[in-house]
């Protein structure tokens, strides 16, 4: 084929993918609302949508000269330019199935301006995906920023704000307990935004593996991963408490795997839940959660005897638990993670991106036991009032965790349901709290300031 | 006259701002405390302002020939929708919304409420109410029946001032325990609820009308061959193996 009609049938190939792209993201935007930063991107996406298609069709006025340099740099050009929406694409459609009605509004809005307030990630703000997967997520931006600065992408795209793109799976859209572990996602955004695992920590771990591990390059970026995680775990308690910690506890896939095996079993993208939950306990105790009503609580006393595992119990990756060549040397990636200096590294720099958090026990014991007062009577919790303001979103949460674990006493009292027995009865009731907290929250959000 | 001898009087009326003050400020443990958050920053000599809350259900075509009470699916009526605060809703002229108030209210055991919709909003032929009593204890937002009569299309903020709550201080006290209850069809909504009725069958039981003389819409078809042959083969279908 020559290079004029290759370029031809690229133009047109490129101008299909992005003009129905447009239009569903068009389509979307008409008949749904979305939470304000997604709309914000969805919009770019029709703006840049549009520059592109006139792009397409000035690129192939271009070759139509039949000058061979130019054809090739336009050929080129095309190339870059698919690949670019190729990469949006991924974006895109997750972000349209987080229509505000899908998704729980009011924590998102709160969690956008919650991160937004810390230095590191000043003025960030997150954008919403519901994903098909079980799991909650962080979409990665560097590639994508990269294509955004290509023309002719780059007319409409701003580095500020910097957004965050976290995914929750469809199944909770309306929850508010489980959406928790969105800030462990929020701690993968600050660990990106910040570049925490540059290349040069990866490299002192690759050193410092060498000599124990032959392949110590792959050795080095699996341990990387696993500290990714205890970052996020970290970030997360740090920023909301134990809110995180019992939304991670709740978790269908950890309640499958309660086999105390699974808990201490590492994976390849994941540090064993036992080790998990004592870094987090080490952060909550920090903090003076044990000090608080949330110690009452049998989670807690779970947490503890999962934290009080000891480290030689861990176990490599299932896979590997009978393989006598691979065995050891995941013993030695686990044992080199868990070194109280590799573990206190981590803690550290969690502590630093947050030290200007507002602290959430502070906010708990403040407002705790009047929200749970609140609740009980099946009252909205943003009604109760110290020094005239309500309750901040972050006592609201927590004090909802500690509502619903603690069994909704006094709630289940005065609600008058036929078969209080019936699970479906519980399920009801517990979403109907969630329902009222989201409230207040809302309320929060819409206060006068 | 003074909160206690307000409970104790047999006093029925209206009540005013000063005693819808106090009633605010009394303990949520307390069975005559009275909730309206977010609090409003004014309440008006003997009613409370309420705004107009983020989420509609707003009607949708559908395939049911018309709405039969505890049979049609209350989403095959009506999508909801959410409107943020600064946008709007536009409700065409004789068209209806469910909508709900912004204030999440509790109301005392010996109050009674009436929310009516506001005097300058009433002019431009808006109706919000059509069930407008709330019961001692009620607690939720307000589901709203949004109506514009008029002829021209309308255009709804949320966050603006929809209808007026006014409290009425009941006879005597609705409980004799001093027990808080929550109870009633709709327990604590924050969003408008569609409507939950009883399928005509368990409605019209007390009447002594069998399940047999209870008729359908589509029942009259039933005369027809063609019909009949495809209700048969629909039962054919989800017959179970």
């Amino acid at each position: 084929m020559a290079l004029n009609d290759a370029i031809s049938h690229k133009c047109a190939t490129a101008y299909k993918l992005i003009s129905s792209l447009r239009d569903i993201v068009s389509s979307s935007r008409a008949g749904n609302s979305y939470p304000q930063w997604s709309d914000y991107f969805l919009s770019f996406c029709e703006r840049t949508a549009d520059e592109s298609l006139k792009y397409i069709e000035n690129r192939l006025e271009i070759s139509k000269s039949g000058d061979e340099i130019e054809c090739k740099i336009v050929n080129e050009q095309l190339s870059s330019l698919i690949q670019s929406w190729e990469m949006l694409h991924a974006f895109i459609n997750p972000v349209i199935a987080a229509d505000t009605l899908k998704v729980p509004h009011p924590l998102i809005s709160f969690i956008s301006e919650h991160i937004g307030s810390l230095n590191v990630v000043k003025d960030a703000k997150i954008v919403i995906e519901l994903t098909p997967e079980m799991n909650y997520h962080q979409h990665p931006l560097t590639k994508l920023r990269k294509v955004l600065t290509n023309p002719p992408l780059n007319k409409y795209y701003k580095k500020e704000p910097r957004l965050g793109f976290l995914g929750l799976p469809c199944s909770q859209s309306k929850s508010l307990f489980m959406n928790c572990q969105l800030y462990h996602e929020v701690g993968h955004f600050i660990a990106e935004e910040t570049g925490v695992f540059s290349t040069e920590w990866l490299d002192s771990i690759d050193s410092q593996l060498k000599g124990d591990i032959s392949n110590s390059g792959w050795a080095a970026n699996t341990v990387q991963t696993w500290m990714g995680e205890l970052f996020a775990d970290i970030i997360a308690v740090r920023l909301i408490g134990p809110a995180y910690t019992f939304a991670y506890i709740e978790q269908p896939k950890l309640l499958e795997n309660l086999p105390e095996k699974q808990i201490l079993t590492f994976g390849i993208d994941h540090p064993a839940d036992s080790l998990r939950l004592r870094e987090q306990l080490d952060i909550l105790k920090e903090d003076e959660w044990d000090k608080s009503q949330i110690s009452s609580l049998k989670q807690w006393e779970e947490l503890n005897r999962i934290a009080a595992i000891k480290q030689s119990d861990y176990l490599p990756p299932i896979d590997y638990q009978d393989d006598a060549v691979m065995k050891p040397v995941w013993e030695k990636m686990m044992s080199f993670l868990c070194q109280k200096d590799k573990l206190k590294e981590i803690h550290n720099l969690a502590k630093k991106k947050t030290e200007d958090r507002i602290r959430p026990t502070d906010l708990f014991n403040a407002y705790g036991e009047s929200i749970s007062e609140y609740l009980s009577h099946g009252v909205v919790p943003s009604a109760c009032r110290k020094n005239g303001e309500m309750p901040h979103p972050i006592a609201i949460i927590n004090s909802a965790v500690y509502f619903l674990l603690s069994g909704m006493k006094g709630l289940f009292d005065i609600v008058q349901v036929t078969e209080k027995d019936k699970i479906s009865s519980l399920v009801w009731l517990e979403h109907r709290v969630e329902m009222w907290c989201m409230k207040a929250i809302e309320d929060w959000l819409v206060r006068p300031r | 006259m003074k909160k206690e001898d307000l409970k104790n009087s047999g006093y029925s009326g209206v009540i005013t701002q000063d005693k819808i003050k106090d009633l605010l400020e009394q303990p949520i443990k307390d069975v005559h405390s009275l909730v309206i958050t977010p609090r409003p920053d004014k309440i008006d000599s003997d009613s409370v302002d309420l705004r107009l809350g983020s989420y509609f259900f707003v009607p949708r075509s559908h395939r049911s020939p018309c709405f039969i009470p505890g049979i049609t699916i209350p989403q095959y009526l009506y999508h909801e929708q959410y409107i943020p605060f600064g946008s709007y809703l536009v409700l065409p002229a004789h068209y209806t919304v469910l909508g709900a108030t912004l204030e999440f209210i509790k109301l005392p055991s010996d109050v009674s409420g009436e929310i009516l919709t506001k005097s300058s909003l009433a002019r431009n032929f808006i109706t919000i109410e059509t069930a407008p009593w709330i019961h001692p204890l009620y607690r939720g937002c307000l589901t709203l029946e949004i109506a514009n009569v008029s002829n021209t299309p309308v255009i709804l903020y949320p966050g603006v001032k929809i209808a007026q709550l006014i409290l009425l201080k009941t006879s005597h006290d609705t409980i004799i325990d001093k027990k808080d209850k929550i109870e009633g069809t709709y327990v604590g909504p924050v969003r408008p609820e569609p409507s939950q009725l009883d399928k005509p069958e368990k409605a019209l039981k007390s009447l002594g009308i069998k399940p047999e003389n209870v008729f359908y819409p589509a029942d009259e078809y039933l005369n027809d061959e063609v019909y009949r042959n495809h209700i048969t083969m629909l039962l054919e279908r989800w017959k179970e193996p």
